[in-house]
């Protein structure tokens, strides 16, 4: 009997967990390590940040879920990584300290045959000083954060209707921020329900952005072929943010915040601030603060993760300028180099190098978005992991049958724009490859044919449809399996 | 009551374009949208499909 551990149950270690349990059946032992015992769909995150839907709409508890499917379910975080096993186990394992209020501080060793790393990232809100649901700032990355930025907008909005204007910024809260899409589609959110609440004569909203031109995403942005012409997604955002009459910030790494301050850097090294009443900063991410250890006890930290905490996998990390990095670069099994039996899906893989070109200040400063790896390439890399390592222990065999690389694979990003059934709107985008390929697409970098860019009430019911699809598939209801990443 | 806004040349906000009444009417039909959510289903279907072997 083969026990594969899964650490994290979000959108990747969810996807591989019930994909490795519903291949491998009862002959073979899946564990689950997740310190959340909500599973989150967190595309919705920004809508329980508006207030239009419940934290409970958005989540579930896990372990009814994997009592049902006979995985082995621990409300734990995971802490040391031991791949070697050590002097007194001949086994790899992983050091765990429970988090349910039963066992609490608690500590085990769990040992695997074979290991997925979905830990996701840690949400560094420290990285910036005053940034944070604790500090003067709002946060949508997870459920809590997202109910309790529903409670300060509506702070803002009791105050606009008593008449006093509202300052609200919402965008990145530090130079090298990535998951632009959400902090978008919780500005535009934020401006359809004003617009609803005919408020919004009383609201100036600031959207603020790492990015080097707007429309960038972390991933350099994109060309989408519209109304008879092929048009940059930087003039496609302006456009929305024109529209909704939502003012920018481009180029601008947030560096500090205090009471009703942002101070933020821009490229051109100038130090500025912008005053709020209300604002919602994505903070940067990093990795969980892993260790690892060899047989010996040695620290192999540093050969197993990246200095940003991310796992190393099958990527090329040797540096590069940006002008040659191309997507070979990038990882296609997700498998560690170091040990074969360990492998890192969604964020929790280290990428070798951004999409989006580096930018310094003249102080240094890098403001560039970091890459995104969340939503559909954390689906997706959960599941190919979990049929390989399922492949491995069915068959005996070595060889990786699936590969997904985000220089192969599209992605599609839904950015709720206004939630309404007959009024509501979304911008419906996707590109593919997620990481351009100037080899194959020299003009566009991407497949001009696959990259849409619309806007409209479709979209809307998309991003709708998505939410109830990927909560029955995660919840496991019937024909789960035959729903895609 | 809803300010106008007033969008001036040699302002970052001038230079996207703007949708006309047409566009913004489009965009909340509902019958047209109905094909748009196929169509655009449609299209993420082929990308997912593709992106992984």
């Amino acid at each position: 009997m083969a026990k594969v551990v899964v650490l994290g149950a979000g959108i990747s270690g969810h996807t591989a967990a019930s994909f490795l349990k519903k291949m491998l059946g009862k002959k073979h032992e899946v564990v689950v390590i997740s310190p959340n015992r909500y599973y989150q769909w967190v595309p919705s995150n920004i809508w329980v940040g508006v207030g239009r839907m419940t934290v409970d709409q958005v989540r579930f508890p896990l372990d009814k879920v994997y009592k049902k499917w006979g995985i082995v379910y621990k409300q734990a975080k995971a802490l040391e990584f031991f791949p070697e096993g050590d002097s007194e186990n001949q086994f790899p394992y992983v050091t765990i300290e429970h988090v349910s209020a039963e066992q609490k501080g608690e500590r085990e060793k769990v040992s695997y045959d074979y290991l997925v790393n979905a830990t996701g990232p840690k949400l560094n809100f420290e990285a910036t000083p005053g940034l944070g649901p604790a500090k003067f700032s709002y946060s949508v990355c997870a459920y809590d954060h997202a109910a309790h930025a529903w409670e300060g907008l509506q702070k803002a909005i009791e105050a606009m209707k008593n008449g006093q204007k509202q300052r609200l910024l919402i965008g990145t809260g530090h130079p090298g921020a990535t998951c632009q899409g959400a902090a978008f589609e919780y500005t535009l959110n934020i401006a359809f329900e004003l617009k609803r609440k005919k408020l919004s004569h009383m609201a100036e909203i600031t959207w603020i952005t790492n990015e080097y031109e707007l429309g960038d995403f972390g991933m350099g942005g994109a060309f989408v072929k519209r109304g008879g012409y092929i048009t940059s997604t930087k003039v496609f955002t302006e456009s929305v943010l024109t529209e909704n009459n939502i003012k920018w910030i481009k180029r601008a790494g947030v560096t500090k915040l205090e009471e009703g301050v942002a101070h933020y850097q821009t490229l051109a090294g100038e130090e500025k601030t912008q005053k709020f009443d209300f604002a919602m900063l994505i903070p940067a991410f990093k990795g969980q603060d892993f260790k690892a250890y060899s047989k010996t006890g040695e620290d192999i930290t540093a050969k197993v993760f990246a200095p940003n905490g991310f796992m190393r996998v099958d990527a090329d990390y040797t540096p590069k300028d940006y002008e040659d990095w191309t997507i070979a670069d990038w990882p296609q099994t997700y498998q560690s180099p170091a040990y074969p039996n360990i492998y890192a899906t969604g964020i929790a893989f280290a990428p070798p190098h951004g999409i989006s070109k580096p930018m310094k200040s003249p102080t240094g400063l890098s403001i560039t978005p970091a890459p995104p790896r969340t939503g559909m390439p954390s689906g997706v890399t959960g599941k190919i992991v979990a049929q390989n390592i399922s492949h491995f222990i069915k068959h005996g065999d070595s060889e990786h049958k699936h590969k997904a690389s985000m220089g192969r694979m599209g992605a599609a990003c839904i950015v709720s724009a206004g939630y309404s059934m007959t009024k509501g709107l979304g911008a419906t985008m996707t590109v593919s490859p997620i990481v351009p390929d100037w080899q194959r697409y020299p003009e566009w970098g991407r497949d001009i044919k696959a990259t849409v860019g619309e806007v409209g009430l479709a979209g809307h019911w998309i991003k709708l449809f998505l939410h109830y699809m990927f909560i029955h598939k995660a919840k496991g209801y019937p024909f789960w399996w035959l729903l895609p990443e | 009551m809803e300010k106008k806004t007033e969008i001036r040349a040699y302002k970052d906000e001038f230079y996207p374009p703007v949708p006309t009444k047409a566009t913004k009417f489009w965009r909340t039909n509902i019958l047209y949208q109905f094909y748009k959510f196929w169509r655009l289903n449609f299209k993420i279907m082929r990308i997912v499909v593709k992106g992984h072997s």
